[in-house]
């Protein structure tokens, strides 16, 4: 069926000749150790690069690399605060966020945040106006200091929405130590209370 | 030439060294044709049977093992011809030599013909000369029927038989 062409083989087999080539098996199983060994450093190095970039915000965790990257383009962290009547009636929401992030150009997404909160209140059903809109800061477990208290409007107006800053206070408010309180004429000392609680969902941060 | 199928999944390094200490002349000698050069062909054939017992567990056993250590080969040998010299089978091995006979004047006319051959028709004709595989096995190696086998090694022999005879006229 496979015909050979006698001239060919001739003339290809003086192209090609045949040699005694030594056989070295231990040669090759060399080759296969060795470029097993090259390759599976990289690979593994890459391997736990990307997991630490890349996986750390599924486990909870911010990378610094992945900030500097911008490759954590989700939500940042933010507070919310549900306020409920302690006093009288109605309720309501705070919402705070960090202003003014950094946007790299070209890019839609922030990275980084500022010190600056822009809180903003919404409530409904009070017994009167709101006079004053306060936050809250206990001091540290175990710390010998009093907290303090942020002004944030006074009279205030459901929907509105205020900056903020002071030294500390970010992370006061990541430990659980703020609490928003909502005073009118008839119970001056709060009508609605509710603890800012850190969320990992930004809320919409207005004019930031 | 009959050869044992493998596997259906995987095949051991018992049979590749087998493979290898039966058939090593054969994939030396075309690799050598490939690269015209035995000591890259050697180099080529020991990298390819190195892949071989690295990816040993992918071989599906849907052919011989054989036919699937040639297609190792193969692409090797292409592979290193392209990272150097350029030229398949290129002039110069014997055309400079002192004790230049009339039969190199062939040897170059013949290189010339193989040169200017699409690259499947060369390594059909390899496969098919220096190897002695059938179509059946050829097709598996370049990824192509019997039927274009058989056509494709048609082409190849009609142009080198007329260059040929060309020289010796």
């Amino acid at each position: 069926v496979n015909d050979f062409d006698p001239a060919l083989v001739v003339e290809l087999d003086r192209l090609a000749p045949p040699s005694a080539t030594p056989l070295d098996w231990s040669d090759v199983l060399a080759r296969a150790g060795r470029r097993r060994t090259s390759m599976g450093v990289p690979v593994v190095v890459a391997v736990f690069a990307a997991v630490a970039v890349l996986a750390t915000p599924a486990l909870g965790i911010r990378s610094r690399v992945g900030d500097l990257l911008g490759l954590h383009g989700g939500p940042r962290p933010g507070f919310v605060a549900a306020l409920t009547p302690v006093a009288g009636s109605g309720s309501g929401s705070l919402v705070a966020a960090p202003v003014r992030p950094f946007t790299p150009v070209g890019s839609q997404r922030t990275v980084g945040f500022s010190r600056s909160l822009a809180v903003t209140i919404r409530f409904s059903g009070l017994s009167g106006p709101a006079t004053t809109g306060l936050l809250r800061v206990t001091p540290p477990r175990g710390s010998a200091g009093s907290g303090y208290v942020v002004r944030l409007c006074g009279p205030c107006r459901s929907g509105a929405t205020i900056q903020i800053q002071r030294r500390g206070l970010f992370l006061a408010l990541l430990a659980g130590r703020g609490t928003a309180v909502i005073a009118t004429a008839a119970h001056p000392t709060g009508e609605l209370q509710g603890r800012l609680l850190p969320t990992r969902t930004m809320p919409r941060t207005p004019g930031g | 030439m009959r050869f044992v199928h493998g596997r259906r999944r995987g095949t051991s390094l018992a049979e590749i060294e087998r493979v290898y200490r039966t058939r090593f002349d054969e994939y030396h000698r075309v690799a050598a044709a490939v690269l015209d050069d035995p000591d890259r062909a050697r180099d080529a054939v020991q990298e390819a049977f190195a892949a071989a017992v690295r990816k040993r567990g992918s071989f599906r056993g849907e052919g011989p093992l054989e036919a699937w250590i040639w297609r190792a080969v193969v692409n090797t040998a292409l592979n290193q011809r392209r990272g150097g010299s350029p030229e398949l089978l290129g002039p110069g091995r014997n055309g400079d030599s002192p004790d230049h006979r009339p039969d190199d004047d062939r040897a170059e006319e013949l290189r010339g013909t193989l040169r200017l051959l699409p690259e499947r028709q060369r390594l059909a004709l390899f496969l098919r000369y220096y190897a002695d595989l059938d179509y059946a096995t050829i097709g598996a190696v370049l990824g192509i029927s019997e039927g274009t086998v058989a056509a494709t090694l048609h082409t190849a022999h009609s142009a080198l038989r007329r260059r040929l005879e060309e020289v010796r006229l």
